[in-house]
């Protein structure tokens, strides 16, 4: 359900940018720092827990994303810039994918062409039972 | 903490399940040294059915609640877990660790008594059980020789009644390996447990006292054995909750099988259940 408000708020921003679009028409160039220029990604979920620190986590993982402008759009991690997916002459795209990674991991959109990037989205990883328990007082509760 | 907290707290503990509880291999490690004080603790809920083999016990199926603690002090451990089917009350201390090997003294409970009712479930009176003498658990100590290489760990141990229950010698082997699938985790393990003839005489012996005619003839078993098999999972539904499932499955030679107080070579217990875990 998150994840579906998220995508909906993507698709207002998106509704917005095209209001704003026509009523400034006379000027073909959004400005430079308008939020609405940048293309957005979602992932669904946001978190994968694992039962023990250090090991795999696996969860499919769905991506979300649309873009202001029509181009040639990637996903890719963060960390190594390695392309899971990208997109050609495009607005908006979707992912379903299978995360498999035993540490958080971030994404983001490129657009290949300008080299215009996305916020950063990330995919947290978290745990039951930690590898060393917790050192703890003599308290009960 | 209040008291009835407290109470409560207390009332868990003690009411562990006696079980194979110190030689399965804990994924976590809790039987093992550690750097200075350590302690968790956890809680659940479980469903279980068990297949039991006393006379007129057939199935039992019931709720349990539980309270599982893992208290560590360098070389020392307690360590009570009853939501797992091998779980029970543990103390322990570590001896030789070296070279993947370790050599600990520890002290378990480990066969559950039972009486006229039968076992702890039981309340009522068990028709074909009646005027036996009350069965008690017990409690053993002795040596652990384990053998653990990541994810597998063989174990053999020789444990002493300390109690006053059969207040005999046993021996055990278990064998285990714990293995992952995706966010599953999976522990399959076999043992191989061998009684004196105090220990079978004890449970499972009839002496003149119990003897009904035509019914249940004087019975003096002698040393015996049993093979366990087991199989425990868990998987994490979030970071506090677990959900654990589990089979426990084991097989009485003759000597016991044969007891007039028993009706089945193999006892089975299954249980699936839930663990927060702080």
């Amino acid at each position: 359900m998150y994840f579906n408000l998220k995508f909906t708020l993507i698709k207002l921003k998106l509704a917005a940018l095209f209001a704003f679009a026509n009523v400034s028409f006379a000027s073909t160039e959004l400005p430079v720092n308008n939020p609405f220029t940048d293309p957005e990604l979602a992932i669904f979920p946001e978190k994968c827990v694992a039962l023990r620190q250090g090991k795999h986590c696996y969860t499919k993982l769905k991506f979300q994303w649309h873009a202001p402008v029509r181009g040639d759009y990637c996903i890719r991690t963060v960390s190594d810039q390695k392309l899971i997916r990208c997109w050609y002459n495009s607005t908006f795209g979707e992912l379903d994918s299978e995360f498999n990674s035993p540490e958080a991991k971030l994404y983001e959109l490129v657009e290949i062409g300008s080299g215009q990037v996305s916020k950063q989205v990330e995919m947290k990883v978290n745990w039951v039972y930690t590898n060393k328990r917790k050192k703890r007082r003599w308290r009960l509760f | 903490m209040n008291k009835l907290t407290t109470t409560l707290f207390f009332i868990c503990l003690l009411a562990s399940a006696p079980s194979i509880a110190s030689n399965r291999l804990y994924a976590d490690n809790t039987l093992e040294a550690s750097d200075g004080f350590t302690w968790d603790w956890s809680f659940g809920a479980g469903y279980y059915v068990d297949k039991n083999y006393l006379q007129g016990i057939d199935y039992q199926d019931g709720i349990e609640l539980n309270i599982n603690v893992a208290i560590n002090y360098d070389k020392f451990y307690f360590d009570v877990d009853n939501s797992q089917l091998s779980g029970g009350l543990t103390i322990g201390y570590n001896l030789v660790d070296k070279y993947d090997w370790s050599l600990d003294l520890f002290a378990i409970n480990a066969h559950e008594g039972f009486d006229e009712t039968g076992t702890f479930y039981d309340e009522d009176l068990v028709y074909e059980l009646r005027g036996i003498k009350d069965r008690e658990d017990d409690f053993n100590a002795g040596l652990r020789l384990t053998r653990k290489e990541k994810t597998h760990q063989v174990s053999f141990e020789l444990l002493q009644d300390i109690s006053g229950a059969h207040k005999s010698l046993w021996a055990s082997g278990f064998i285990s390996t714990i293995q992952d699938y995706r966010n599953w985790e999976f522990r399959v393990g076999s043992g191989l447990n061998i009684y004196s003839s105090e220990f079978t005489g004890y449970y499972f012996g009839v002496d003149a006292s119990e003897v009904i005619e035509n019914a249940r003839p004087i019975y003096d078993p002698s040393v015996a054995y049993s093979v366990t098999f087991e199989f425990h999972a868990e998987y994490p539904i979030n970071e506090n909750w677990v959900f654990l499932g589990g089979w426990l499955s084991s097989w009485y030679s003759k000597e016991i099988s044969n007891s007039p107080l028993i009706s089945s070579s193999l006892v089975h217990r299954a249980k699936v259940g839930i663990r927060y875990v702080f």
